[in-house]
């Protein structure tokens, strides 16, 4: 009963992922600095993760994991590095 | 019962991601984006992480959820800071605050 309601509800889920992902997406393309580029490409990370997490319970497999932990890693610390590298440079935008 | 409390979580960290990535794309300063993107989005991962570990019911993949909650509830007030730290040195006004000295 439950995992018909799971089939159910989940394809519905992933594609409100989808439009958070073009939602953010937008902003990336819009972003009339660089700092807002790169807050939006953290939050298309955030966006990234949570899809890979419901995509990964749609196909039935555990490894997403993984993907997520290193995923997380690996966004956190483009940020921080992008933004100090932002923060250090001489041309204002 | 706890497939329903699991996708009640699912649907819950959907609607907390979306409703911050409605921030980050409509708000119109560099400090509200980020308190949407690092307040709401991580929130809606949370739920979200919890709904999966409830609703695969493994202790592998729960103790893989606490960890990646555990590390993006301490990496992503770093990442905002760090990055609304270097709006204030680039010179960005916040929208409320008329002024304030960038320090540190």
């Amino acid at each position: 009963m439950e995992s018909q309601l799971l089939d159910l509800v989940l394809p519905w889920l992933i594609g409100a992922l989808v439009v958070c992902l073009v939602l953010v997406f937008v902003r990336f393309v819009l972003g009339p600095t660089q700092l807002d580029r790169l807050a939006a490409f953290e939050a298309a990370t955030l966006v990234l993760l949570c899809l890979a997490g419901l995509v990964g319970l749609w196909v039935e497999t555990v490894w997403f994991f993984d993907f997520i932990l290193v995923l997380s890693l690996v966004g956190f610390l483009s940020t921080v590095a992008v933004a100090n590298y932002i923060e250090g440079s001489e041309n204002d935008d | 019962m706890i497939d329903l409390i699991g996708i009640l979580c699912l649907s819950l960290g959907v609607f907390f991601v979306f409703t911050g990535s409605l921030g980050v794309s409509r708000f119109k300063d560099v400090y509200l984006r980020l308190q949407a993107s690092s307040k709401s989005i991580t929130f809606g991962l949370g739920f979200l992480m919890v709904g999966i570990a409830l609703l695969v019911s493994q202790g592998e993949v729960a103790a893989k959820a606490a960890l990646a909650i555990l590390f993006q509830f301490l990496t992503a007030p770093i990442a905002a800071q760090t990055l609304a730290r270097a709006a204030l040195v680039k010179g960005q006004k916040p929208l409320t605050m008329a002024d304030e000295s960038p320090e540190g």
